[in-house]
């Protein structure tokens, strides 16, 4: 906080002992409201990532994916699964981060790189596709389309 | 919003961009009715 503003709120607070209990009330209040409102968020988002996880076709039997669009600007694919041989936990996720001039890649949150042409498109069709039976299917927006096509969208699936 | 997806990098950003922000704009258009 700023210190003129900090200042300005002793003051207050100094001339009007009830504001700073009105104040604390406001401020819970609108906490309260912010965390309802990611709650919310976060249902959409897992009810949309149900539909993206199936875009890509069958997931395989002790699979877990989720493919979703996070934020404007960001898509999540995550895969999670256990290792036939060891049966130790293995974890795949992969963040694009959608910039002007192309799309950005991070692999388990490594460092991001230019994804290639071949995957972008790919991620364009996922997400075209995405949005396609999103709106219809979690939003309720009319849609022509009544089964979930089957794609790759990482030559490394 | 059209189903034809370009080739170039910019876009293809450009077309990935304008779905997250409808699907923003469905978000927060739930999250206000459910409110």
């Amino acid at each position: 906080m700023l210190p003129t503003v900090q200042q300005a709120l002793k003051k207050i607070i100094r001339s009007q002992p009830n504001s700073a209990t009105w104040a604390a009330k406001v401020f819970q209040t609108a906490s309260k409201k912010n965390k309802l409102t990611e709650a919310k968020r976060k249902e959409l988002i897992r009810l949309e990532s149900e539909i993206g996880s199936k875009l890509f076709g069958q997931i395989p039997a002790g699979h877990r994916r989720e493919f979703f669009c996070l934020d404007a600007r960001t898509w999540v694919w995550h895969e999670e699964w256990s290792d036939n041989l060891d049966g130790s936990k293995k974890i795949h996720t992969v963040r694009y981060e959608v910039r002007d001039n192309g799309i950005l890649k991070s692999v388990n949150g490594q460092d991001y790189a230019w994804v290639a042409a071949d995957e972008a498109e790919n991620l364009a069709h996922a997400a075209v596709l995405y949005h396609q039976y999103v709106a219809s299917q979690v939003y309720g927006q009319s849609s022509n389309e009544e089964e979930l096509p089957k794609m790759a969208l990482n030559k490394e699936y | 919003m059209s189903n034809e997806i370009t080739t170039s990098p910019e876009q293809l950003a450009t077309v990935i961009a304008d779905i997250g922000d409808a699907l923003e704009n469905l978000r927060i258009k739930v999250i206000q009715q459910i409110g």
